[in-house]
């Protein structure tokens, strides 16, 4: 998992292609091929999306949504829109660690919030869940999206287990409401980070790593789409093809390597990535799957088929595989290899229930994608309960109902939560006993 | 040919559902017995009622055929645990009248302790068992008030209580299979009943834990009498999960790891040094990692175990410091290391590992067989003491009648 550390941030800023530029440069109405928005929900979430927007990596417009005004005023230099809510509750102020304060600001400001949504293809939601913005407001903007029709892709962090257990009660529960309202829905634990550091990391460096699972996830996601260099390339139809129901478990994982072992590592880190590892993630291999591999040169056609056999013998991916490549020459002898796909279509289409379905489309406005409503009838459906349809044998506990135990989630390992790192104790106690050997 | 006496004993565990076919007269005795993989219960909660159904059913069915196809089974005993089952203390008062307590101060001490213990439980629970802790009489501890003098009467009562829809979709599995429940016990009384050997005399201070696959039930006796009971949704299927998450290997390899290399206590030394093949198991090979290293695997076991023995001695430590011989039970307490671990936790008390001891099932002498052996005893022992009861009734009666 220390890989993660192999892939610097800038590599991001420098990883854009000419063509893009451009893009970025024109300002959104000027009809670009795919409007992409990524909100920041949360105050964690908002620095997040300000310093994504900082790197631009991609085309997409920046949101950052608070109840702070203090904190929405500290991001305005790095030129993301922000979207103060809940004015009239709040008096920007901040939501104080309260859910319901947040839910309640974002349910006040919501013609703000409808207009801020509206002409989006694609929604990336970022959340930062456990305090009261997070959690709260971000399920409103979910809900939102869900109904005005949107593709959403959200990325949620959890808080620490010590930050008490009002925090990861409430962090639950607006999981549960995300992953339910939200096309894709990658968790990332910040209990994970302590894996995920090596030994002697600081602690601000555990936030860049979680910034940096976002960072590639998002940017992965958005690259995939506005591919210009690669000539297998996704289109937002397709993608939307891969999550056709909201509430379905998402398998979200990226590798990297580089160097003359690069496929390999690449392939050993996609594999053991931590985040396959969380609750709401695919347990075992998924129904639909997205192969994006990026690399510095042009690959040979032998390493992009291998490559993606290896992939989709360790995810599946049987009802519907999207290969897409690109080259980067920024990348040099890198190589990265992201993966989406999502699973429990199956199960869910079977208890597929019929909602009664707002008529949004008339109030949309134009350039939202419309979906049409033979496909939203089909597609878009509840599951019933969350892992009953699921086989049992999946692995994990994943698909288990969580219940917090004296405010903590016992399902989740013992040494995630009082995180201890595995392998810096592992390396502690070798070298301890080495010398004791030797002498 | 009536059937009364014979009873179907069953323990759905979240991992193996055991079965066993008690014959209760003349003597306890087991005649057909069955233990299978469990469908459909994760960390002692209900998640797929059908596919649970039809795993308990065919383990009853195998059970019934080894006792005979002529014993039709008609009732059954069931143990209760999982999340959802709870616990709390209640306390009745009376003042004593005549200075010198006598029946009607205990019965009026009782009353006052159920009545208040009827309020405490809320709408969507039910009551499983109560079992008198104690009495106090003017605050001071009496096993027996009976006669004593003193003013204040207390009545300490233990409660375990359960959700509702998780006894209604208990109930409904013999139901469906045409048996009705004659018995409801908790787990972890029923791991305590089974464990207490012949030698061991009752007034003795022990802490019972059963750790199972999905839940770790236990139970605390101070001079004889339980203090408190409670249930840890931590189980060995925990461990597994933990190894093959830490590991990065498969539920499977984790599973056999475990079996036969699991150890709570990270052992330091030469042992940092050591890794295991995953090779050497026979299976296809998963993954990129090959070897693991053994300590890696020992510590996450070892964090994991002290966590769930930490949780308990706190949980217990509300009631009263705990002092006395601890009693591990259920699949986990196979692992080795376990007593040592568990020992550090518990103010270096000491462990034993409890097999169930007693004479009727002497075929069951494991860990795992506690909880349903346990139950016979106690479904048996219930019996007992109500008939004797019964025959106090008519006594009165007659009594009563002779006089008018």
């Amino acid at each position: 998992m220390e890989n993660f550390e192999n892939k610097p941030s800038e590599t991001n800023g420098n990883a854009n292609p000419p063509g893009e530029f451009s893009e970025a440069g024109t300002p959104a109405p000027a009809s670009p091929p795919l409007r992409l928005k990524v909100v920041g929900v949360g105050s964690a979430a908002t620095r997040t999306v300000a310093r994504l927007c900082e790197a631009k990596i991609f085309a997409a417009e920046f949101i950052a949504v608070d109840t702070s005004a203090a904190e929405l005023a500290a991001l305005e230099r790095f030129g993301v829109k922000t979207v103060l809510i809940g004015e009239t509750i709040t008096g920007g102020s901040g939501a104080g660690m309260d859910a319901m304060r947040g839910a309640a600001a974002a349910k006040a400001s919501e013609e703000t919030l409808r207009s801020m949504l509206a002409g989006t293809d694609l929604l990336i939601l970022i959340a930062s869940l456990g305090r009261g913005t997070g959690s709260g407001a971000s399920v409103e903007v979910a809900n939102l999206a869900r109904e005005i029709g949107l593709v959403s892709v959200c990325f949620a962090t959890t808080p620490f287990a010590w930050e008490g257990a009002k925090s990861t009660e409430q962090a639950s529960l607006a999981i549960d409401a995300l992953h339910a309202n939200s096309n894709a829905f990658i968790l990332i634990e910040n209990n994970l980070i302590a894996q995920a550091v090596a030994s002697g990391g600081s602690f601000s460096e555990g936030f860049k790593i979680s910034d940096r699972w976002i960072e590639s996830g998002v940017s992965s996601c958005c690259r995939m789409l506005l591919n210009t260099t690669g000539r297998m390339r996704v289109d937002l139809a397709a993608f939307r093809n891969l999550f056709p129901a909201v509430g379905t478990r998402t398998l979200f994982s990226v590798g990297f390597g580089s160097g003359g072992n690069a496929q390999e590592d690449a392939l050993t880190e996609l594999f053991r990535c931590p985040l396959l590892k969380t609750r709401t993630s695919v347990a075992g291999t998924a129904e639909t799957l997205a192969i994006h591999i990026e690399t510095g040169v042009e690959p040979q056609l032998a390493f992009v088929s291998e490559t993606a056999q290896r992939v989709k013998n360790r995810f599946g991916g049987d009802l519907r595989t999207l290969p897409s490549y690109a080259v980067n020459p920024a990348l040099g002898d890198r190589l990265e290899i992201c993966v989406f796909g999502a699973a429990g279509i199956r199960e869910a289409s079977r208890v597929v229930r019929k909602k009664p379905k707002k008529e949004a489309s008339d109030a949309m406005p134009g350039g939202v994608l419309v979906l049409n409503s033979d496909d939203a009838d089909g597609n878009d459906f509840d599951r019933e309960e969350p892992g009953l349809g699921l086989d049992d044998r999946r692995g994990g506990f994943a698909d288990t109902r969580s219940r917090l135990f004296e405010g903590k989630d016992l399902d989740t390992p013992t040494y995630i939560r009082k995180q201890i790192n595995l392998d810096k104790t592992l390396a502690k106690k070798k070298k301890e006993f080495g010398s004791l050997r030797k002498s | 040919m009536a059937q009364d006496n014979i009873l179907a004993v069953i323990d759905i565990g979240s991992a193996e559902t055991k079965v066993l076919i008690v014959d209760l007269e003349p003597q306890l005795q087991v005649i057909g017995a069955f233990c299978a993989k469990t469908e459909g219960m994760r960390k002692g909660e209900i998640v797929n009622l059908g596919a649970l159904k039809e795993s308990v059913h065919s383990a009853i069915r195998q059970a019934e055929k080894m006792a005979g196809a002529a014993r039709r089974v008609r009732g059954a005993c069931l143990a209760v645990s999982g999340a959802l089952v709870g616990g709390f203390s209640v306390t009745g008062l009376t003042s004593v009248k005549s200075g010198c307590v006598r029946a009607e101060d205990k019965e009026a001490a009782r009353d006052d302790a159920f009545s208040a213990c009827i309020h405490r439980v809320p709408e969507n629970r039910h009551i499983v068992q109560h079992l008198l802790r104690r009495y106090l009489l003017d605050r001071r501890e009496r096993e027996e008030p009976l006669g004593l003098s003193g003013k204040e009467l207390t009545y300490d009562l233990w409660v375990i209580d359960a959700d509702d829809t998780y006894l209604t979709e208990l109930y409904q599995i013999p139901n469906r299979y045409g048996m009705a429940v004659r018995g409801l016990f908790p787990a972890s009384l029923a791991s305590a009943e089974a464990i207490r050997t012949f030698a061991q005399i009752m007034d003795d201070n022990r802490l019972v834990i059963d750790i199972g696959a999905g839940t770790s039930d236990f139970v605390l006796f101070r001079d004889g009498a339980v203090v408190c009971t409670g249930v840890i949704p931590v189980g060995g299927e925990h461990i597994t999960n933990d190894m093959s998450l830490g590991l990065q290997i498969s539920k499977e390899d984790a599973e056999r790891l475990k079996i036969k290399y699991g150890n709570a206590y990270a052992r330091e030394g030469d042992n940092v040094f050591a890794e295991i093949d995953l090779d050497s198991f026979d299976g296809e090979l998963k993954g990129f990692s090959k070897h693991v290293s053994r300590y890696k695997m020992e510590l996450i076991t070892e964090v994991r175990l002290r966590e769930l023995f930490t949780l308990i001695s706190k949980k217990i430590n509300v009631e009263s410091a705990f002092s006395g011989t601890v009693f591990l039970t259920g699949g986990t307490a196979q692992m080795e290391g376990i007593g040592k671990l568990a020992s550090s936790i518990f103010g270096n008390a000491e462990v034993r590992i409890g097999e169930p001891s007693l004479s009727f099932a002497r075929a069951y002498a494991e860990p795992k067989y506690s909880t349903v052996v346990g139950l016979a005893k106690l479904y048996r022992d219930s019996q007992a003491k109500s008939a004797e009861r019964d025959v106090k009734v008519g006594w009165f009666r007659r009594l009563f009648r002779e006089i008018f």
